[in-house]
């Protein structure tokens, strides 16, 4: 299927448009804190709104809606009781910490409230997790692109066909039109590393911001035909109830306990309502983020809370499109293709483009974000925590006049930088590896499940239980891990059904959470002076909260 | 090289470790049972009920903060900077969709 010129004019327009948006913000980047949390001056409307555009990716609107075609409207939890509960609970009890607590990153937060391995830990796994996971979106924009703008065999004289398969072929996977999905994902990295490099959290702010707009413009449109071509709800429903007693359940936000689907009710209500979601949204970096760059204790509270708003309308763009494809093309073999589907046969020359750069608006925002978050953790969590120490140490060893190593500002700086440069190449080198998974959602979500339920445990007991001690943090880190893995290998002997990351994510939270409680009780509680500004308890004694902040960044 | 010894080595212990596994797992795959059996016993209509006295809990839960709490940091206390009614209203907005489907 290829693109009309007009649509072709609106993409070239948007992806110019947003690298002149972003890289305009270079100019307000003149120290460290400027390019990480934007210099903490973002005001609760972009934080809302740059929220929802990070969460939504081109994922959501092409797996997410695939999932939808496959089994029904209870896909939109992910969106729904996956998203609202987490961020009311978050903007009152989680964010206003991290805020207060004047840290860049989570496992930062972790490692004043615990101790350095707990820090170092989770730095690791949530730097490789979203190193990684650019892969992942830089493959899925790929595959889309090629779906509509498919690149000729001779371009440039078969060149670049020639050496991405030379390329491919390190990965088993010079086949098909791998090398176009490949020369589309080099691209679109390069422009989101272009901006995310110049000007950091600012421009990855306010590209989001812009592209949300266009999101809600693109996927109303798509919505709106694809209802008017169905009939409306009830025409939509009668065509799905015609298609045979298995899309019964189609309309139904919660499938029976026993429903062979990876989304049963139990699973919705303990994994993701009460684990993955509060998980991801209290403890992505990616998403946090933006959280901890914002200009007062009310913007942050306020940009969580707007941000839940926008989010109630998503499902309607990301879960919806799954059942009109449904009702108007059944039977296509995988649910993926719903939404291209619907693309290609609903939309008209011109529209078809502005709902292509919906998709890409929603890829480009979401890859700037982990982009700039992998930055961040690694720089703030792995470099300044333990390899400038380590410098320092090795250096005073062998020449004890250059023990104090204590790098500019300007040299973080330039770290940050150099680190979203490289993680624009390994991501690229990265995405080939996601072919060998057949479905990207279930990937992406297993993957998750085993950083999560650990994660949350330690972020809750971290605020609200002023006992747990870092030892207590530290074994609940590692047991949650470990079970989360082993539950992963042995699932076909302990769970009934094919895909248990719910129930995984739910388990690991419980034995992380039996895990800190234990070992908390059974070691030294952590003095008062470690606790304040980090936790529940202390939250409003202010003059010593500043006191004790103050003597940290000294430190 | 490497990718020999990746297939010889799960292949020469694999039995024995599966044996392991099933010793280890099997007390939990009858906990996990049960619950499961327990769980479908409740109807539609109850977990329906579950969900929206989660949501009314989380539309109550800000107002029983205080009012420094909730506009710490804000420009002033004008009635639309109280966010114990923007969370109010997102729940609400949620329970209507949960009512529906």
């Amino acid at each position: 299927m290829a693109l009309a010129r007009i649509d072709l004019i609106i993409i070239f327009l948007y992806m110019i448009g947003i690298m002149v948006l972003g890289t305009y913000y270079a100019r307000y980047v003149q120290s460290s804190e400027d390019f990480y949390v934007s210099g903490k001056m973002l005001p609760w409307w972009a934080i809302g709104m740059s929220l929802v555009a990070t969460d939504i990716s081109a994922l959501d609107f092409i797996a997410a809606s695939g999932q939808g075609y496959k089994w029904g409207v209870v896909v939109a939890n992910f969106d729904w009781i996956g998203c609202l509960p987490p961020m009311i609970l978050g903007a009152f009890l989680i964010v206003p910490f991290y805020w207060r607590a004047g840290v860049y990153t989570i496992p930062e937060y972790l490692g004043l409230r615990y101790n350095r391995w707990v820090q170092l830990i989770q730095g690791l796994l949530w730097g490789g997790f979203l190193a990684c996971i650019l892969g992942a979106l830089y493959w899925a924009t790929g595959l889309m692109l090629v779906e509509f703008m498919p690149i000729r065999d001779d371009f440039a004289g078969g060149a670049l066909k020639n050496s991405l398969n030379f390329l491919l072929g390190f990965y088993h996977a010079a086949e098909g039109s791998n090398w176009q999905i490949m020369s589309w994902l080099i691209l679109i990295a390069v422009v989101v590393g272009i901006y995310c490099y110049a000007g950091g959290l600012s421009a990855v702010v306010v590209t989001d911001v812009a592209q949300l707009v266009i999101m809600y413009i693109g996927g109303t449109a798509i919505i709106v035909l694809g209802m008017i071509k169905v009939g409306g709800m009830s025409g939509l429903t009668s065509k799905i109830y015609a298609l045979g007693p298995e899309f019964h359940n189609h309309f139904k936000l919660f499938l029976p306990a026993d429903s062979p689907s990876p989304y049963p009710w139990q699973g919705i209500l303990f994994g993701l309502a009460f684990v993955l979601a509060p998980a991801y949204w209290l403890g992505n970096q990616a998403i946090v983020q933006r959280n901890l760059g914002a200009k007062s204790e009310w913007d942050t509270k306020g940009g969580m809370l707007w941000g839940a708003f926008l989010h109630a309308l998503i499902p309607i763009m990301v879960a919806f499109p799954g059942l009109i494809a449904l009702a108007l093309y059944p039977g296509e073999k995988s649910g993926d293709v719903a939404f291209p589907r619907l693309i290609h046969k609903l939309l008209p020359p011109g529209l078809t483009g502005l709902v292509f750069a919906v998709l890409l608006a929603a890829l480009m925002s979401t890859a700037a974000s982990n982009l700039n978050s992998a930055a961040t953790i690694w720089m703030k969590d792995v470099y300044q925590k333990f390899v400038i120490p380590l410098v320092g140490w090795t250096r005073g060893k062998f020449k004890p006049e250059k023990k104090e190593l204590k790098p500019s500002d300007r040299h973080y700086l330039a770290v940050g930088r150099s680190l979203t440069a490289m993680f624009v190449v390994f991501g690229i080198f990265f995405a080939p590896i996601v072919t060998r998974y057949s479905g990207l959602y279930i990937a992406i979500q297993s993957f998750l499940t085993f950083i999560q339920g650990p994660n949350l445990a330690l972020i809750l007991f971290g605020i609200i239980w002023s006992r747990a001690t870092g030892w207590g943090g530290l074994a609940g880190l590692l047991t949650g891990l470990a079970s989360s893995v082993l539950m992963f290998y042995f699932k076909g002997y302990i769970f009934t059904r094919e895909e248990p990351f719910l129930f995984i994510a739910w388990w690991s939270f419980v034995i992380s959470s039996v895990t800190i409680v234990i070992v908390s009780l059974a070691t030294k509680p952590e003095p008062r002076e470690k606790l304040l500004g980090l936790v529940w308890k202390y939250a409003d004694k202010d003059k010593e909260l500043q006191a004790a902040l103050q003597e940290r960044v000294e430190e | 090289m490497s990718a020999i010894i990746l297939k010889i080595i799960p292949a020469l212990f694999a039995p024995a470790l599966q044996v392991q596994a099933e010793r280890v797992v099997w007390p939990f795959y009858q906990i996990g049972n049960f619950i499961e059996n327990t769980l479908l016993l409740l109807p539609y209509w109850g977990v329906k009920t579950l969900v929206i006295l989660f949501f009314l809990s989380l539309a109550a839960m800000p107002f029983f903060f205080s009012k420094d709490y909730i506009f710490k940091g804000a420009d002033d206390r004008k009635p639309w900077r109280d966010l114990r009614y923007w969370a109010l209203a997102a729940a609400v907005s949620e329970v209507i969709v949960y009512l529906y489907f």
